[in-house]
């Protein structure tokens, strides 16, 4: 990933990794293919679709008949100076006219709605595949810059879907009607006016192939960006503290200067489109008017049908020029497309096995077998981890921090998988039950506390969903927090604003240990479930603790080593193995590792 | 809520959309009736057909900038609420506000007076901080101990002025610190906020952060002091580890730690610890304690904590209940003279257990 900042020499290349999945090499990499995608998806809405396609038949057959009726009207009737005549034709003039208004907004309406579901539903599957993505996947990929792919590249597909699916059919049937009408009012002149039309395809061909791969360079730089300050709010405590408001703002300027420059890349090119267009038209419209004048000296036509020309020619070549700065803003949506789909096309490395079992409950049996784990490949974290646990056993594990602990807790929920060796629940390999039934089965509060925008209500009931208040609340009392909520102005219904930044951190852990709690899950996981929480709160909580997991198999990882006592065995891991293991008494009497490490806690300043 | 999106822009885009028909409609009806008008004249002889020819292209120009400036509009309906909401952003006062005259001060020595400080996150909401009112001297330890959500992380945030006191005054050497020009405070501040948060980048990146162009042995002494050495060095780039965004390619310890040397990095004046060492283990904890002792014995050190071990030599240790001061004073002061104190004491059982073999 880390390509990109090579090749752009500057500060935000040393400071922080660069954002984007591609590589240098800017290319669409199978427009077909991901038109065909975005096909896919219009195809659900086959009928509104082709109601549209129906629609815009018609008004653009309507707006032909228009300059057509209107070079009638001149000839036959204002020439020869039939009043009556005239009025008549004038009224049916009016009315296709105002039909064509109506079909015009009907199928604008229709379309938009098409392309807003459509669109509806990429967001709703990208949104699903990222929830089926592992842990895996999201250390990989900067927060920012997903976003990005769900916001600004999605956007710029509504964009063109909404505008130019229409505008293609009308304009590729105006210019066919047009150029039908033309040949059947004067063959010469219909010619003349073809003869632009190679120069026109030349030149929007060039300035496309041109613009396509600057308009992916934009939307990865937008992306780019979105990581950038995602990151620089979520840490700005940091930032100020530290005084890095400058620092922020000189990083920040470079990549919204680079984004600036090829937005300008991306714009100028095809902004060159239009004038250059307009200027070929006004030539085709100087050559018609010219042969027309001509021919109708020879008395091959008329000036009636001059008059039908120059309208024809302005209903022909406005098309044309729609349809070229279409396509270039086709290309801007299928470079973020293309950018939706690649997370799309993400395989997730943790799936399902084919026929995976589903449960009811766990026991909570767990062993894990000869387990060797390495978040990357050349560095192996968890060495031969071996241990075999009986349903409704407290276990602790303690060790030094980077020692493993969390990573085992890792493998057990399967956010990642073990490189070899056998991890059993019930003596089942956890690779034959369904990923989401282990979840849900297996309560965990994380060592970083997650908190939802929201209520503390919600919040809490996160953990079952079907939850009643007054199971929330009974939850609440058990995790002690009670007694903090009904402080707050709103109590339960206080919001909780994002990442729970106006909580304290313990008041956090709290909210989370009352959610696993409501959970009643058959294995219950605390990973410094309480660290920064108070020890007498802590004794409270550790009553209504007690009670949950008895009978349950539980984990608890933790450093202040009181909370573990009582633990039916207690695991010592250090440098990713378990080097010892056993009740608190007997690995206090074992005067190893784990006495070492309990004694200098009381005595934190004579150890060494 | 992906629903709910969609409603909004369809009605958005619907009002807009229709636009572009009701243009096509009042031109064409204007060319029917200029014709009509037109083909009157041309029968009475008071015009050439060629006007008329004339004026349907000229309207059909007209039609041409109509669209496209309908299709201007549409952008411009479109950008109004969306500069509105940039607007509101830029339009919000600072709060925290540089000194209008800067007093040139000397370096500071890193003394600090809390006088009768009260505070809250909301103009009307309770106080979270009542009548805080204690001195560090310089060099000082200070313990901050207390239960959950009493306000200890809320109380050293004042100091580097995250947020300002609503009334009563924070004094670093006998100076309102509203005097000091921010970049100044904060620069002899150290502060290791409660939540490690870390940057993506190297290792070497983030204690930048602390000091700027700090050298290879400053480095390795700060992570040396908060016992963060020990890892990077099993890193195989050592300090140029990549973190990832949001440090997930740490352990919880490894992060603190690591968030520790950047604070260290910048050889303070007054080091804030809050809650620090968390998720660290004991042994590393007193290497910590060590280290700050040996390498900063005039700094003045804050240290908030739940665990008394951390705190027990800190030559004052302020009990905070409910946003109050309940007590304060050294170890042994404290039990004896407060029963807040005690109770925590009793739950970490002591030194008595140690005397186990
Ligand atoms: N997502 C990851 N990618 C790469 N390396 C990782 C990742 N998560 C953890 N590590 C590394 O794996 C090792 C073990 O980390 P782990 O989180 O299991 O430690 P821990 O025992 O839980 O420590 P702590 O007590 O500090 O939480 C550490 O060296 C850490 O740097
Ligand atoms: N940004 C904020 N906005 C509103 N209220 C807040 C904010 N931060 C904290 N609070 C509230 O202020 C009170 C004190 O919070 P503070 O973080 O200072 O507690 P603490 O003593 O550090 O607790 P802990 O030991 O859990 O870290 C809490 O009741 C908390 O809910
Ligand atoms: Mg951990
Ligand atoms: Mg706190």
């Amino acid at each position: 990933m880390s390509k990109t900042s090579m090749q752009a020499p500057n500060v935000i290349g040393r400071a922080r990794g660069p954002r984007g999945f591609g590589g240098p090499v800017v290319k669409a990499k199978d427009k077909k293919q991901t038109m065909k995608r975005i096909w896919r998806y219009m195809e659900k809405q086959k009928a509104a679709l082709i109601a549209t396609i129906i629609f815009v038949i018609i008004s653009t057959l309507l707006g032909l008949l228009g300059p057509y009726l209107i070079g009638l009207i001149i000839d036959q009737y204002i020439l020869p100076k039939d009043m009556a005549g005239t009025f008549k034709f004038l009224i049916v003039l009016a009315v296709v006219y105002t039909a064509s208004s109506v079909f015009t907004w009907l199928q604008t309406y229709l379309m938009v709605r098409v392309s807003l579901q459509t669109i509806r539903n990429i967001r709703q599957d990208l949104f699903t595949k990222l929830q089926t993505l592992s842990i895996k996947f999201f250390d990989k990929h900067p927060h920012g810059d997903l976003m990005s792919r769900v916001t600004n590249d999605i956007d710029s597909l509504n964009n063109a879907l909404s505008q130019s699916v229409i505008q293609l059919f009308s304009s590729i049937l105006m210019v066919a009607g047009v150029t039908i009408a033309m040949f059947s009012l004067n063959w010469v002149l219909a010619i003349v006016t073809l003869l632009i039309i190679p120069v026109m395809v030349y030149t929007t061909k060039q300035i496309i192939t041109y613009s396509s791969s600057n308009f992916i360079k934009r939307q990865r730089d937008l992306g780019e960006l979105n990581g950038f300050i995602e990151e620089s709010i979520s840490g700005n405590e940091v930032i100020s503290l530290f005084g890095k408001e400058e620092k922020m703002f000189n990083e920040f300027s470079v990549v919204n200067e680079r984004l600036r420059s090829s937005s300008i890349a991306a714009d100028t090119v095809s902004g060159f489109l239009g004038p250059i267009n307009n200027f070929i038209n006004n030539l085709g419209l100087g050559l018609v008017i010219g042969a027309g004048a001509f021919m109708t000296l020879q008395g091959s036509a008329s000036v009636g049908i001059i008059a039908a020309f120059v309208a024809y020619s302005r209903q022909f070549f406005r098309p044309i020029n729609q349809l070229s700065s279409l396509l270039n803003m086709f290309q801007s949506a299928l470079a973020g497309a293309e950018r939706v789909f690649e997370i799309m096309d993400e395989t997730p490395d943790i799936v399902d096995q084919v026929n995976a079992k589903d449960i009811d409950s766990l026991k909570g049996n767990v062993e894990f077998t000869n387990v060797y784990f390495g978040y990357d490949d050349h560095k192996t974290i968890l060495k031969n981890i071996n241990f075999q646990i009986r349903a409704g056993e407290k276990v602790a594990l303690v060790g030094p921090t980077g020692s493993g602990k969390t990573t085992i807790i890792n493998l057990l929920l399967r956010f990642y998988d073990s490189n070899s060796g056998e991890i059993r629940i019930d003596g089942t390999s956890i690779k034959e039950y369904k990923i989401s039934a282990i979840r849900k089965k297996v309560g965990i509060v994380l060592q970083d506390t997650f908190i939802f925008s929201g209520t503390i209500m919600e919040n809490i009931r996160y953990g079952r969903l079907e939850a009643s208040d007054e199971e929330v609340i009974a939850a609440a009392k058990m995790a002690s927090a009670h007694g903090y909520i009904k402080h707050l102005p709103n109590q339960y219904q206080t919001v909780i604003t994002s990442s729970g930044s106006n909580l304290s951190q313990g008041q956090r852990q709290l909210i989370a240990i009352a959610r696993i709690i409501l959970a009643d899950s058959d294995i219950l996981i605390l990973d410094e479930a309480t660290s920064s929480i108070d020890t007498r709160t802590e004794i409270e909580i550790q009553k209504g603790l007690n009670r949950l997991t008895e009978g349950r198999t539980s984990f608890v990882i933790a450093h202040r080593l009181k909370t573990i006592e009582n633990a039916n065995r207690i695991l010592v891991i250090d440098q990713g193995e378990i080097i010892e293991s056993g009740t608190h008494l007997e690995l206090l009497s074992k005067n190893g590792f784990y006495n070492q490490l309990y004694r200098s806690q009381f005595t934190l300043n004579e150890v060494r | 809520m992906n629903d709910f999106l969609m409603e909004r822009n369809l009605s958005a885009e619907q009002v807009i959309l229709s636009l572009m028909p009701i243009i096509l409609f009042v031109v064409n009806i204007g060319m029917v009736a200029g014709i009509w008008m037109g083909a009157i004249k041309v029968n009475a002889g008071s015009l050439q057909i060629g006007v008329i020819l004339a004026f349907i292209n000229y309207l059909n120009i007209m039609m041409n900038g109509l669209m496209s400036s309908s299709n201007v509009l549409m952008q411009i309906t479109r950008s109004f609420t969306s500069a509105d909401r940039i607007g509101q952003v830029l339009d919000t006062n600072i709060d925290i506000t540089e000194p209008a005259n800067p007093a040139s001060l000397p370096e500071i020595r890193g003394e600090v007076e809390f006088k009768d400080v009260n505070f809250s996150y909301s103009k009307n909401g309770e106080y979270v901080l009542k009548n805080i009112s204690f001195t560090a001297k310089s060099g000082e330890k200070i313990g901050i101990i207390g239960s959950t959500g009493c306000g200890k992380s809320t109380l050293v945030k004042l100091i580097p002025r995250l947020y300002d006191a609503d009334s009563g005054e924070i004094l670093i050497d006998g100076v309102n610190i509203k005097e000091y020009p921010l970049e100044n405070l904060r620069k002899a501040i150290g502060f290791v906020p409660q939540n490690a948060t870390l940057f993506s980048g190297s290792i070497e990146d983030n204690l930048f952060f602390g000091k700027e162009q700090a050298t290879n042995e400053e480095m390795e002494h700060a992570a040396q002091s908060a016992s963060a050495l020990e890892f990077i060095d099993r890193f195989e780039d050592t300090f140029a580890h990549e973190i990832k965004q949001g440090a997930t390619n740490l352990s919880g310890g490894q992060k603190q730690r690591l968030s520790m040397a950047r604070a260290f990095i910048r050889e303070p004046k007054i080091l804030i610890l809050d809650d620090s060492t968390s998720a660290i283990d004991a042994i590393s904890e007193s290497a910590v304690q060590q280290a700050i002792k040996r390498n900063h014995p005039e700094t003045t050190v804050f240290i908030v904590s739940a665990k008394i071990s951390s705190l027990i030599d800190a030559d004052q240790i302020l009990v905070i209940d409910d946003g109050m001061v309940a007590a304060k004073g050294t170890h042994q002061d404290l039990l004896v003279a407060s029963s807040i104190y005690r109770d925590i004491f009793a739950t970490q059982n002591g030194k008595e257990e140690v005397s186990y073999e």
